[in-house]
């Protein structure tokens, strides 16, 4: 080991002769003073070259022992920066692709605001100054149909309004007609989600006894989005009849599972932009995401690491954070 | 129609105009008696609070905005019933110009009844707001 540690130190940099270099130079003069001790030396001289021979051994072994610790604990260091490169670089490479997601989607609602709303506000303001009574009917309806059809539709990719009030309600909205839900109890309406109301400045908080847990927004929206993408995936797929969601708690994991019953995965298969998202997004929270044939179809498995927090704690946590 | 026949009703809207309309078509109804108007659930709340959570002074129906309170984390879906699973008894009727999917059905899974939804659009008239009230009273009312 500490020979081929010594050969790799050699290969990688000159420097690395410098300690090389003196053990040989001491092996070279222990052997030229071995050899005066056993042709050519007198007794008086016997004593002084038999202890700078013991000396020099001893360098060199601290020699040889010190170059091949440091050389073994540089190769270590160098293998753990490697490792922090790669993972550093697939954490970069999802949050890019988060990153662009997230523009596209400002993009595409800031191009919609300012090309098609604007426009069409305008245009409605201008009609209601000139118009007669009988037109204002048909100006309302088309006002409506902007505000139900598409603002509502971009609003909701903003972010979905059922999401605002719970999980629970947001899944149940999101996978009507689309897919069975389980979702632990302990995320529902059966936990109990208590209010306290306090009396200085009217201050509607959670009670230290609810027992509901709480993901917070920004997961939350992970795991509807995750879902989103899963299920859609799964919806595409031929022989798809069925898809079932479970999401619950495993150790100290949040569990999120898509089965489906449609045709299973190849042998090779290439991430879409759907499984790319679902998997920047698990590493976002640095969970880990699976894709894999079962019995019957395939499951997608996402295992986040999560810690359970009722809602009152998560409140208590975010005061304190805000007091230091 | 006197007033005691009558069904009470309070309103929480943080949409001045909104409520200013509720108040008008609620005060004007024959079968509603209008026995307060809040601007959030917080001033609902402090109200409540000061008279101590007395049975009797809990009206019939809410009418409530889901997103009207000044906490950005408190909507009035999970408020409201929570104060059910606390004993009190009332119906309630959620008016908001977005679309909460499945929440009625969520709220129902515990409270089975006495919960309704109106969209809130330009077409939304007096007398389906006063139907949808009268509808999700009456669905409570069952249960009594």
């Amino acid at each position: 080991m500490t020979l081929k540690y010594l050969i790799e130190l050699l290969r990688r940099d000159r420097m690395n002769w410098a300690p090389v270099l003196l053990i040989f130079g001491q092996i070279i003069y222990m052997g030229s003073a071995t050899m005066v001790l056993l042709y050519e030396l007198d007794d008086s001289h016997v004593a002084a070259v038999t202890t700078s021979i013991f000396v020099g051994m001893i360098v060199i072994i601290y020699t040889i022992v010190g170059v091949a610790r440091t050389s073994a604990r540089l190769l270590q260091i160098e293998k753990q920066d490697a490792e922090i490169r790669t993972l550093f670089e697939k954490y970069v490479k999802n949050r890019d692709l988060l990153e662009l997601i997230d523009n596209q989607i400002r993009e595409e609602i800031g191009s919609w605001i300012h090309g098609t709303l604007q426009p069409k506000l305008v245009k409605l303001a201008k009609d209601v100054r000139n118009s007669k009574s009988e037109e204002l009917e048909q100006i309302a309806k088309r006002i409506d149909e902007i505000n139900e059809h598409e603002v509502r539709a971009y609003a909701h990719k903003l972010f979905p309004p059922a999401l605002l009030v719970s999980l629970e309600v947001g899944l149940e909205s999101l996978l009507e007609n689309r897919a069975e839900l389980v979702l632990d109890v302990r995320f529902t309406s059966a936990a109990d989600l208590r209010f306290s109301i306090l009396n200085q400045g009217c201050e509607v908080t959670l009670s230290e006894n609810s027992a509901r847990l709480s993901v917070g927004r920004n997961l939350g929206y992970a795991i509807y989005r995750m879902i989103e993408e899963a299920v859609a995936n799964s919806e595409k797929k031929f022989g798809t009849t069925k898809i079932s969601v479970h999401v619950g708690l495993e150790n100290d994991f949040l569990v999120i599972s898509v089965r489906d019953n449609g045709e299973p995965l190849a042998i090779k298969f290439e991430f879409g932009l759907g499984l790319s998202v679902i998997e920047a997004f698990s590493q976002k929270y640095e969970g880990t995401m699976s894709l894999h044939n079962v019995t019957g179809g395939v499951e997608l498995l996402v295992k986040i690491p999560y810690t359970p927090t009722t809602f009152n704690e998560k409140i208590e946590r975010s005061k304190s954070k805000d007091r230091s | 129609m006197n007033q005691s026949s009558k069904i009470s009703v309070m309103i929480i809207e943080n949409d001045d105009d909104f409520r200013d309309l509720l108040n008008d078509i609620f005060e004007l109804s024959e079968q509603f008696a209008l026995r307060g108007s809040f601007s959030s659930i917080e001033e609902f709340c402090n109200l409540l609070l000061q008279q101590g959570l007395p049975e009797n002074w809990i009206p019939q129906l809410l009418v409530a905005d889901v997103l009207a309170s000044v906490n950005p984390r408190i909507e009035s879906a999970s408020f409201l019933a929570a104060l059910r699973d606390e004993g009190l008894n009332f119906a309630a009727l959620f008016i908001s110009s977005a679309d909460f999917g499945s929440m009625l059905r969520v709220l129902r899974k515990k409270h089975p009844h006495g919960w309704g939804f109106v969209l809130k659009n330009s077409r939304l008239t007096e007398r389906a707001i006063l139907e949808a009230a009268f509808e999700t009273y009456r669905d409570f009312a069952v249960t009594r």
